[in-house]
């Protein structure tokens, strides 16, 4: 592929090498330059150069590409339209044998598919795939009816074009994208309708043979079928037995050797899975039993303690999780645990002690600290401790912003927006600090610098979302319709 | 049947005696009034003025009825006529503000009015039972102590005393059947303790519910049936197109003596320009079929292009409403286009798109706003038979927030749930006819930078625009650049023109099949 760019282009934007290799040396360049600033995002210069190419080597063979180019850089620039009319047709209509008219095809498919036209785009894509059954595209042009059929709850359709990709479709570098999506999608469907089997039928076509993709792939795929199923009183039953399927096939794939390490790693990570699926099952006591099982064999550590803890804060006993951080070996990361529980339920002087005690124990994240703590004098309107904690820490403009936040609360207007204007020299952040100025001079009483700061936000950043809310707040607070804002989308 | 005038002559000579004429002149003007309201909300046939004229002459009757109300000095005749007052004004302010062109203000009037009326009637409903309530105890009192009521030979009589009768009856009676009447303490349904605040509670909800009841009624009886014809005419669905025309060529004629002592350098004849004016003009009619003038093949001599925007709870959905704000996009549709236009911009609840036939309905509705969409489930399906059935297009404006985004993709989720919604090319028709649209402007980007769209059958169902367009159109146009203001101004032209011509050629596509 020309100048080496192929990695960045997807499979309709490249170029054949068997075409490459029939270009002369003066086409390559000129075909590079154009694809050098397409690359980079010019698409105006990009477009001009493909019509160069044409209007240079228009009996090149890489003039269908520079053609089809030329119209992937007008859909770039959102001229749909343009780029099937004058584009993409030109294409099939000048070089009809070429390959690029059968990228063309595809591409006019997915245009009008863009512009909302299904039923036009999906007519384009039964007949490309008539056309040509065998091309790579027709595995992206399944992918789209798919997902059309998707869209119109189609499920009939839907399933015969995934059982089509998963199991007729040949495997390879460039079909396997679309495959292992059809794979996990075509299980995801038979999960739903309880049937295990087949669902499991579909993953195995893509990860037969390396266990832990499958184990992976099938847990996640099976999750929410199960915990959906299991949600509803009537289908309860079918979700219970749908994860005991689950649960029993990742038994079978447990490494009974613990001794490897990548065999415990494994086994650890299956075990994990299986409480995963008890628990979206709702079925606590199994639950329990599987982590106690785990401990029994791996024995207790912080990994193992942590998913319990997890597992016994998401069923809202707090105490039990903060007494299982408290068991942690590596003390400095249970007890931080321990101290975001505290802030979590507005503890802020238990949590200000743990991370006091923190700060003494592990120094090197002394920053993250100071910042934990400056963060529960904030959130107990303990301002002025705040600010001093701020102070401290390191990352700005972030620290600024929660500074100018808690002098604001303290009617300290002055130094609010002295660190607001220093906040503004970071460029992200300068149309946040200016809208907050705006609402600074607002909260001080100051009507006319607040709408001017206001105004300002509109003016200088008109393509922010605080340009948004400025133009928003002038209309709603001070009735005022000139915000001065405006812009125009590139 | 022959009707015998004659037999009435007598009666209408009765209804003019002095003592008379007062109560027949009411009567009229009232009956006028009425219908005067009906044509205001629903049948849209009078002139304005017409209108506004029976409504002002209401006046007349409101002077001659304070003078008779004020004579005797009664209290009571004063707060009848107060109240009675309240609905001519109400609806003068309201139709006046109407026709001014002032939206906003009218929507005022109209919401305080129906507030006032509300409580006044209230009021009314309250001191009515309350003295009904007294009077029929004392009545129960009085015959009991006479021992005449059959009533009371039943009841033994027991006195509540003053703290007991501030919560219920004077008195407690036992009685052998059931007592209905609502003003009565002793009614059975008020329980035995506490009859007051029951009373007063029932008295409430059932005056709110009849008041809301009477509301829905009018409401509905206001939407009976409505026309929206396009303007008659015909005309290309193209660009506007600048056209530069040689109007004066001044040429120079050098004479020149070469035997002159004087050196001449005569600049050569391709130096010389030529002095062009350039004029911009359209170089045909912005319509749709065939027809004289720019307009509609499927309209009519009487129609004209209505700026028509959408009413919904939940949120401020008359922003930018009237004069000053959208009325400037249809002065500004109608003199860049040349065709007719509504005086005045209007508003329409999603319920009374449903009183629009299939092939008079108005081919596009405006609905912006900043806070929330309450639709029911009734309403998102009228809006739907609006977009699918009678090829109606919804022209969205986000007024302020990102919320309002969200709101307006959730409502188009269940209004068209099998349409996705699609980023609008910058060179769909909607964004190149008549006015080439280079960029998507935008006053704030409230909900992104993109134009979104649904698209149904091909044809574009609804438009969004994510940054208040509403805005650029309205006076001082926000203090945006002329460049941006003028885009917007061309872009609200081209969403009006697309709606119009694509129901034009619907129209044509209907007419045919039938053919």
């Amino acid at each position: 592929m020309a100048g080496g760019a192929c990695a960045k282009l997807d499979y309709v934007e490249q170029l054949p090498l068997d075409t490459y290799a029939k270009m002369r040396e003066t086409e390559r360049y000129q075909l590079q330059q154009a694809e050098k600033f397409y690359l980079k995002g010019e698409f105006k210069i990009a477009l001009d150069e493909y019509e160069k190419f044409l209007t240079l080597y228009e009996s090149s063979a890489a003039a269908p590409y520079a053609q089809l180019m030329w119209s992937h850089a007008q859909l770039k620039l959102r001229k749909v339209n343009t780029a099937v009319k004058d584009g993409f047709q030109s294409v099939i209509d000048y070089w009809p044998e070429s390959h690029e008219a059968i990228l063309s095809k595809y591409m006019i498919g997915t245009c009008y598919r863009e512009m909302g036209e299904v039923k036009k785009g999906e007519k384009r894509f039964v007949a490309l795939l008539e056309e040509h059954p065998k091309h790579l595209i027709s595995v992206r042009t399944k992918r789209n009816l798919i997902e059309l059929a998707a869209q119109a709850d189609d499920q009939e359709k839907r399933v015969k074009y995934l059982n089509e990709l998963v199991f007729k479709t040949e495997r390879t570098k460039e079909t396997n994208y679309h495959t292992h999506w059809a794979a996990r999608e075509l299980a995801k469907i038979m999960f739903y309708e309880s049937k295990f089997d087949e669902g499991l039928k579909s993953l195995e076509t893509t990860w037969k043979g390396d266990d832990y993709y499958l184990v992976r792939y099938l847990n996640e795929d099976v999750y929410y079928p199960v915990n959906n199923l299991s949600k509803d009183e009537k289908s309860r039953e079918r979700g219970h037995k749908l994860a005991d399927q689950a649960i029993q096939f990742i038994d079978k794939k447990i490494p009974i050797d613990l001794t490897d390490e990548g065999n415990a790693k494994r086994a650890r990570d299956y075990w994990y899975r299986k409480a995963g699926l008890y628990g979206s099952s709702g079925r606590k006591k199994e639950v329990r039993e599987t982590y106690e099982k785990m401990i029994k064999i791996f024995g207790v550590d912080d990994d193992i303690m942590g998913h319990i803890a997890g597992w016994y804060k998401g069923e809202t006993e707090r105490d039990k999780a903060k007494a299982i951080y408290a068991r942690f070996k590596d003390q400095v990361n249970g007890q931080g645990l321990i101290a975001y529980m505290f802030r979590e339920e507005g503890k802020y002087d238990d949590a200000i002690n743990i991370y006091r005690n923190l700060l003494v124990q592990d120094g090197d994240n002394a920053g993250k600290y100071q910042w934990a703590i400056a963060e529960c004098y904030g959130a107990s309107k303990r301002y002025k401790e705040a600010i001093n904690t701020y102070r401290q820490c390191d990352n700005h403009p972030e620290a600024y912003f929660r500074m100018a936040s808690c002098h604001r609360h303290l009617k300290q207007w002055k130094e609010a927006l002295v660190l607001y204007n220093q906040s503004k020299s970071y460029e992200g952040a300068a149309s946040n600090a200016q809208i907050q100025i705006g609402y600074t001079y607002e909260q001080a009483g100051e009507k006319e610098k607040a709408i001017k700061a206001f105004q300002q936000t509109c003016r200088v950043y008109p393509k922010s979302g605080n340009a948004s809310r400025a133009h928003a707040h002038l209309q709603n607070a001070y009735k005022i319709s000139v915000t001065l804002g405006g812009a125009k989308e590139e | 049947m022959k009707v015998d005038f004659s037999r009435l002559k007598p009666w209408f000579k009765q209804r003019w005696e002095p003592e008379n004429r007062p109560w027949t002149l009411t009567w009229t003007h009232l009956f006028a009034w009425c219908l005067c309201w009906l044509d205001w909300t629903a049948w849209h046939r009078f002139p304005e003025f017409l209108i506004w004229l029976v409504f002002t002459g209401a006046a007349a009757p409101l002077w001659y009825w304070y003078r008779r109300a004020f004579s005797d000095g009664s209290i009571i005749r004063k707060r009848v006529y107060y109240s009675g007052c309240i609905l001519p004004v109400w609806c003068w302010c309201t139709f006046t503000c109407y026709a001014m062109g002032w939206m906003a203000l009218s929507v005022f009037f109209a919401r305080a009015g129906l507030v006032i009326s509300f409580f006044t009637g209230l009021l009314w409903v309250v001191w009515y039972v309350e003295k009904e309530s007294i009077a029929i105890q004392y009545a129960r009192l009085a015959e009991a102590k006479n021992k005449k009521s059959s009533l009371a030979k039943d009841a033994p009589l027991e006195y509540a005393g003053p703290l007991g009768s501030m919560g219920g009856p004077f008195a407690h009676f036992k009685f052998a059947e059931r007592l209905w009447h609502p003003c009565d303490l002793n009614a059975w349904y008020y329980g035995e303790g506490r009859q007051k605040l029951h009373q007063s509670l029932g008295t409430v909800f059932s005056y709110t519910a009849l008041f809301c009841f009477l509301v829905m009624l009018l409401t509905s009886l206001a939407g009976c049936s409505e026309i929206y014809e396009m303007p008659a005419g015909g005309g290309e669905r193209k660009q506007v197109q600048q056209v530069v025309k040689v109007q004066k060529v001044i040429k120079k004629k050098f004479v020149i003596n070469p035997l002159s002592a004087v050196l001449f350098n005569p600049p050569p004849i391709d130096e010389i320009k030529l002095q062009l004016l350039e004029i911009t003009k359209h170089a045909y009619a912005v319509g749709y079929g065939q027809g004289e003038g720019a307009g509609f093949a499927g309209g009519t001599n009487r129609g004209k292009v209505r700026f028509i925007r959408l009413e919904y709870n939940g949120g401020d959905w008359d922003q930018d409403f009237g004069k000053g704000a959208d009325l400037n996009l249809l002065i500004e549709y109608g003199i860049r286009t040349g065709h007719k236009v509504a005086s005045k911009t209007e508003s329409r609840k999603t319920s009374d798109l449903k009183n629009f036939p299939k092939r008079k309905s108005p081919p596009m509705v405006y609905i912006t706003g900043q806070k929330n969409i309450s639709m029911s489930k009734k309403d998102q399906k009228i809006l739907r038979d609006y977009l699918l059935e009678k090829h109606g297009m919804i022209f969205a404006d986000n007024g302020g927030s990102g919320r309002w985004h969200g709101q307006f993709f959730n409502m188009m989720r269940t209004v068209l749930p099998n349409v996705q919604p699609i980023k609008v090319p910058l060179d769909h028709p909607v964004h190149r006819v008549p006015y080439p649209i280079p960029f998507l402007p935008y006053v704030a980007p409230h909900g992104g930078k993109d134009a979104w769209g649904w698209v149904v059958d091909g044809r574009l169902a609804v438009y969004y625009h994510p940054g208040d367009i509403g805005d650029a159109w309205s006076d001082g146009h926000a203090g945006i650049k002329t460049e941006y203001w003028e885009l917007c101004f061309q872009l609200g032209v081209n969403v009006i023109f697309y709606a119009h011509a694509e129901y034009n050629k619907w129209l044509d596509a209907v007419k045919q099949d039938e053919d």
